[in-house]
């Protein structure tokens, strides 16, 4: 008898594949994908342990295509900016990028996105979420068009201490000079590509981009010349631990889009630990007030680190303090950098300042023990130098 | 506060009758307060055309309906010029062959006409007419007063949403769910169920549908029709007829603004509203002037304020959305005439004929006439409502002759086609329909004119023709006018109010509006000097 399918299973969903899916493919011996952003992307190409080795000791490759791009162009693009991310988004220098952080009108975080600005005319955004009608609502009034590019360029990271050598080996003279957050454009043989000093992993990376035509061909050379790191492919398992590693909330995981949820459901950047992206004194921008009402009076909710005693996984994602259930697990991982248990948490702001020890529910009868600690959990120092270490 | 020529306590964007109230009132209490007007005179919709020589005629509103006489004592409007010849304008579905029906509720000559038309009609009418009482005094307090908000996360918010469900379940429970049901419907519905005389209610839905974009068998129309006879009803004088036609008390209003110092400016376009770190503080207008003033009162359209004046990246970008957003599209034409005589209405006396009379044989009709606006066509039968106001103002005509005023509703702001032509088919459409009417009124023309929606955006600087700058409906009204964020004084720029037709509770030559800013803008006033 034949049984009747009440949800899409992961075989009935088309692969979506990215420019780079052609060796992704080839290196994906587990076979094991995720979607993101409606891309097919490699989950864990080998082992999730050797590739986070490789991310923190060594060079790795991924595939960042499932990022939303938008070019900006215009004479008030500056301004733009800064009305749609925390009233300093524009202030971006060019040859440089910067962090920022779309809130909805009720302070809620739609997403935090990079601006990068390789040249004097060129501006682009990149987001994890697709956010073009919010960002065209947003632009009304201004001297702003706002194009998706996300299908016209291929986005790939190239992460680990030795990701500096890496690229310099392919034919990248200078990047060592690129100071965190700088962007430059390179050529390796005819193709054009733009590299720009970021990662969301906590360590040295950087995110490579080049014409969707020229995909295959800048992947190849960088793995062929960089041959001597032994550059290994990570998947998004891999980069998800790094990510909470660096302390970093994750879009889907420990908040969502204030544009797809309910008030109540979304997150500030006040709440999410990201008061730095925004100007609260500053020009206006959407969220602005709503921010300040929420910074007068005491926030409902804060985003925590947490480390668990031992090496079990809790069962339970409730957080129980001395009054009962005081907040939720939103990501928890084995660290194997720091060799122990982290977490994020959602709590209740009130207990911030009066407990920071908590009980989780963990295997059996037991409860493990948890403690509020600062982020980042794992800091590289290797991250912020100019020039990075050599490895 | 700064006595430099060009700075003032309060700056009013628009000399219409809710800019002048505002301007009267502020001045009346010691403010130093100057009105911007764009056109070279004042009273927007209040105007007042020349059809022939001697011969006037309102120009865009015929009536001043729910004008608070309060206001009239405490501006001492009389004094300055204010001359009201008729209260309690009433309505009259007007027949071809003489058997006219009064819309009056109370008065028993109203009952006898419509026995004449309908035995059933005459005993549904006292029923129907405090069912319609029920639903426009449950609306009142929400009228009247400021609206509270939408999401009440203040005691005292929380407080006047109690008193609001409080107020509507005072008439008991059965009251409660009859208005809890017929709010959200529609005209033609509550009408077909009550009456069977055409004419009755072909007239009453023309009056339901008067201003509104939607014809009687929309969801909504009723609550329009409630909300607009709530704004008739909370007048005690209801609906005036003033010598002079409307103008007569944007001049009055001008004059007791003056006289208290205020000074009012026309031809004097303001380019935009200047901000300093989120607070007003003053206008910059088209001709290069600046003028300094920590409170400013807009009583143009929300949408010009916000996005034009202000500029929308001083908002929310969800809230300047929502602003785009506002549907302002609810437009009429006028149509006025000068005729030799009075016209033979049949079975028709003076005092029948000073009344509003309402033109529409039947509900269907007004279905049919409304139907056109939404494909940018012309009404082939248009309805409308008629007056003849120089049968009881003597100043507007010399002797034994006589002015026509139309309004017609459900005329497309877009026409198909274009404007070039569409003015003249539509008055002929008008004259030919009155003609039904009166015989000899075709042949009694001596001169007419005929304001399409862009002229009266023009002419009067009525945005899109829609008197209530922005459509009133349930998404659209009251704690959610113009939009739920920038509702009552919580908008994103201290010192900044709307206090135009655009704000709580809407349209019409009322200055209720204006009554709310100038309250907020005393508030406002009082936190700045702590």
């Amino acid at each position: 008898m034949s049984q009747i399918h009440t949800h899409l299973r992961p075989w009935d969903q088309a692969v979506r594949p990215t420019p780079l899916h052609l060796r992704t493919s080839e290196f994906n011996v587990t076979n094991s994908w995720t979607e993101e952003l409606g891309w097919t992307l490699p989950d864990v190409y080998q082992g999730i342990k050797s590739e986070h080795a490789a991310l923190r000791n060594a060079c790795t490759l991924s595939d960042l295509n499932a990022l939303a791009t938008y070019r900006l162009s215009g004479t008030e693009v500056r301004d733009y900016l800064n009305r749609l991310a925390g009233g300093c988004g524009g202030n971006v220098k060019a040859g440089a990028s910067r962090r920022i952080a779309i809130s909805h009108d009720g302070g809620g975080l739609i997403a935090v996105g990079i601006v990068l600005r390789p040249d004097e005319t060129n501006w682009f955004l990149t987001v994890p979420v697709r956010c073009l009608d919010w960002l065209r609502l947003s632009a009304a009034g201004f001297d702003c068009t706002i194009e998706d590019v996300s299908q016209q360029f291929c986005t790939l990271a190239v992460e680990g201490p030795s990701a500096c050598a890496a690229l310099l080996a392919a034919g990248c003279g200078g990047l060592q000079a690129l100071r965190p957050g700088g962007v430059r454009e390179f050529r390796i043989g005819s193709a054009k590509i733009f590299v720009a000093r970021l990662s969301a992993t906590g360590g040295l990376g950087y995110e490579v981009r080049c014409a969707l035509d020229d995909a295959l061909f800048v992947f190849d050379r960088i793995y062929r010349d960089a041959a001597l790191f032994r550059p290994v492919l990570a998947g998004h398992r891999a980069r998800d631990i790094a990510r909470l590693e660096a302390g970093h909330p994750s879009l889907g995981h420990d908040y969502q889009p204030a544009i797809h949820v309910t008030r109540a459901e979304s997150r500030t950047v006040l709440e999410l630990g990201f008061s730095s992206l925004v100007d609260l004194n500053g020009p206006a921008f959407t969220g602005r007030q709503a921010l300040r009402a929420q910074q007068n009076a005491v926030s409902n909710r804060a985003l925590v680190g947490l480390e668990l005693e031992g090496a079990e996984l809790p069962v339970s994602r409730k957080l129980i303090g001395p009054s009962g259930v005081v907040g939720t697990l939103t990501s928890v991982s084995w660290s194997p950098s720091l060799k122990r248990i982290i977490a994020l948490a959602d709590i209740e702001a009130g207990m911030l300042g009066t407990a920071d020890h908590f009980r989780i529910p963990g295997p059996g009868v037991d409860t493990i023990s948890a403690r509020i600690v600062p982020r980042p959990f794992y800091r590289c120092p290797n991250a912020l130098r100019t020039p990075p270490d050599a490895h | 506060m700064s006595d430099a020529p060009n700075s003032y306590d309060v700056a009013i964007v628009g000399g219409g009758h809710n800019g002048l109230v505002a301007a009267a009132l502020l001045a009346r209490a010691g403010k130093r307060v100057v009105v911007c007007e764009a056109l070279p005179s004042l009273g927007s919709a209040c105007g007042i055309s020349t059809l022939a020589q001697n011969i006037r005629a309102p120009k865009c509103a015929h009536l001043v309906t729910g004008f608070p006489p309060g206001l009239i004592r405490k501006l001492k409007l009389h004094k300055h010029g204010l001359t009201v010849l008729q209260k309690k304008v009433g309505r009259v579905a007007i027949d071809p062959d003489g058997r006219h029906i009064p819309l009056d509720p109370k008065t028993k000559a109203g009952r006898q006409a419509i026995f004449n038309w309908s035995s059933r009609d005459a005993d549904a009418w006292p029923e129907f007419s405090r069912t319609l009482d029920t639903l426009i005094w449950s609306l009142m307090p929400a009228y009247r007063n400021q609206a509270p908000r939408l999401i009440p996360d203040t005691l005292q918010s929380r407080l006047q949403w109690l008193q609001h469900y409080l107020r509507g379940r005072r008439r008991g429970a059965a009251p409660f769910r009859s208005l809890l049901r017929l709010l959200p419907s529609n005209v033609a519905d509550l009408l077909d169920d009550s009456f069977e005389t055409d004419l009755l209610k072909g007239a009453l839905a023309l009056d339901a549908g008067l201003g509104s974009f939607h014809g009687p068998s929309s969801p909504g129309s009723l609550f329009y029709w409630a909300w607009q006879r709530a704004s008739e009803a909370a007048s005690k004088s209801g609906t005036l007829q003033i010598a002079g036609g409307p103008a007569g008390l944007t001049n009055a209003l001008a004059a007791a603004a003056r006289s208290h110092g205020a000074d009012i400016r026309v031809a004097a376009r303001v380019r935009s509203i200047t901000v300093e770190r989120e607070k007003a503080c003053g206008l910059v207008l088209q001709n290069g002037d600046e003028i300094a003033a920590p409170i400013i009162i807009s009583t143009i359209d929300p949408q010009t304020t916000y996005l034009k004046l202000l500029c929308s990246r001083h908002l929310d970008a969800g809230v300047a959305g929502d602003v785009r957003n506002i549907r302002m599209r609810a437009s009429s034409a006028k149509v006025n005439l000068a005729l030799e005589r009075l016209p033979s209405f049949a079975k028709a006396n003076e005092q029948l004929l000073a009344g509003r009379l309402l033109v529409a044989p039947g509900l269907p009709d007004v279905e049919r006439a409304s139907n056109g606006q939404k494909y940018g066509m012309l009404p082939d039968h248009p309805v409308m409502e008629v007056t003849l106001p120089s049968i009881t103002d003597e100043s507007l005509a010399p002797e034994n002759h006589h002015v026509l005023s139309a309004i017609v509703p459900f005329v497309p702001y877009e026409l198909d086609g274009g404007w070039d032509k569409g003015g003249d088919i539509l008055i002929d459409r008008v004259i030919k329909t009155l003609g039904e009417y009166a015989p000899d009124l075709p042949d009694l023309v001596m001169a007419g004119e005929v304001l399409t929606p862009p002229d009266i955006e023009s002419h009067c600087g009525v945005a899109r023709a829609d008197w209530h700058q922005g459509e009133v409906a349930f998404d659209q009204a009251m704690m959610m006018r113009p939009t739920p964020q920038l509702a009552g004084d919580a908008g994103p720029i201290h010192g900044l109010f709307l206090g135009g037709a655009g704000a709580h509770p809407g349209g019409g030559l009322t200055g209720r509006p204006a009554l709310h800013a100038v309250m907020a803008a005393v508030r406002y006033s009082k936190e700045m000097r702590r």
